[in-house]
């Protein structure tokens, strides 16, 4: 690659860049430099049938950070896919719970 | 492209940035090691912020990812084989990347891939100029980081402290002080790099990042991705030394001009 092109390809890539961090700065879907700029608090409760209380983290790599509700639920539903019997999930702010178990393990009360 | 007209690049200056983006992939074999990602591969953990659609790949897969990863780091630490590390951190970057997507990983493989840009130049722009266009991009770069940054965090709401109250359970006055705070630090990072204040705004980042990793240690291999970047804009000598340095090569090369007109320039090898 010649200099000059070199130069126009870094510009192309600059724009590229550009346009690309414009667009997932309007469109949520997109991921783009977002670190950590709205963190939702999660309130929940998750046990076991004899009332053990599981933590949500032990599931997780260490450094993973939830940092809105449909992690949690994504997060739920493996535990709930490999612990043996029914838990209890409970959204403290909403007041809901309800039972999951195999087959139906993904929580849909309001967090 | 205005960051074009910083400081010419030097051969230290290019040499802590191999340096520092070497710590960086380490950092980032040290942390998926400590956090647990073996077992997220063994089926144990759940597998965090995995793209859906693209298979969870086996252990024996992660141990030739960490393998590329590792030799990488060494190579860009050492010095020793600089394209080859390039291309095997970007494979290595890749390969995470589609098992976990993480702003921190597709930031090493941008500025491994801008990086990596310079070695498709002539050998003798590659190996022998250290100012390429490429580094340019790169400083860009962490322009866009920060800026992007600052413009999400205040598009969201992060100035009322709640994602730092929720992250870390700080109080709410103090969440609010430490949002603004780091948007500020964010704001004010590029500025001195790009001010003529190099140095302060490099030790601004040190402090800057050091923070952040130590509060989520998760984030060290960010952490020197950005002062990789940030090390680009730092002159090799003081700025003083630079002017008294250039007056003297003009002098030099002027006395190199009256007595051999046709004399070649030198260039420092990298």
């Amino acid at each position: 690659m010649t200099p000059a092109r070199l130069r126009s390809v870094c510009r192309a890539l600059l724009v590229l860049n550009l346009a690309y961090c414009t667009a997932a700065l309007f469109l949520d879907e997109l991921p783009g430099w977002k670190m950590f700029e709205s963190v939702e608090l999660l309130d929940y409760v998750l046990e076991d049938v004899d009332g053990h209380v599981l933590d949500v983290h032990d599931a997780l790599p260490a450094s993973a950070h939830l940092t809105d509700a449909a992690q949690l639920r994504r997060v739920v539903t493996f535990i709930c896919e490999h612990h043996e019997g029914p838990l209890w999930f409970e959204g403290t702010r909403g007041g809901h719970g309800e039972w999951l178990q195999s087959g139906a393990c993904r929580p849909h009360v309001p967090l | 492209m205005f960051l074009s007209k910083l400081s010419g690049l030097e051969g230290p200056q290019l040499r802590w940035f191999y340096r520092l983006l070497g710590v960086a992939l380490a950092a980032r074999l040290w942390t998926d090691g400590q956090s647990g990602i073996w077992r997220v591969h063994t089926g144990e953990l759940f597998p965090w912020r995995h793209l859906p659609g693209i298979p969870l790949y086996s252990s024996s897969a992660l141990l030739i990812e960490w393998t590329a990863l590792a030799l990488a780091a060494l190579g860009l630490l050492s010095g020793v084989q600089l394209r080859a590390s390039l291309y095997l951190g970007v494979l290595a970057i890749l390969m995470g990347l589609s098992q976990r997507y993480a702003n921190q990983n597709v930031l090493l493989l941008l500025i491994l891939v801008f990086a990596t840009l310079r070695f498709m130049s002539p050998p003798a722009l590659a190996t022998r100029e250290p100012d390429s266009p490429n580094f340019t991009l790169i400083r860009w770069q962490l322009w866009i980081v920060y800026g992007f940054s600052i413009a999400n965090k205040l598009a969201h709401g992060f100035l009322s402290g709640d994602a730092i109250e929720a992250l870390f359970g700080a109080g709410e006055s103090l969440s609010r002080l430490a949002a603004f705070g780091v948007i500020v630090a964010e704001a004010l990072v590029p500025i001195l790099l790009s001010s003529g204040n190099e140095r302060v705004g490099f030790y601004a980042a040190v402090l800057l990042h050091g923070m952040f990793a130590l509060a989520m240690p998760g984030l060290w291999p960010f952490s020197f991705a950005m002062l990789a970047m940030a090390v680009l804009f730092v002159p090799a000598r003081p700025r003083a030394a630079l002017a008294e340095g250039s007056g003297r090569r003009n002098a030099l090369s002027r006395t190199a001009r009256s007595s051999a007109p046709s004399m070649p320039r030198s260039r420092s090898r990298t």
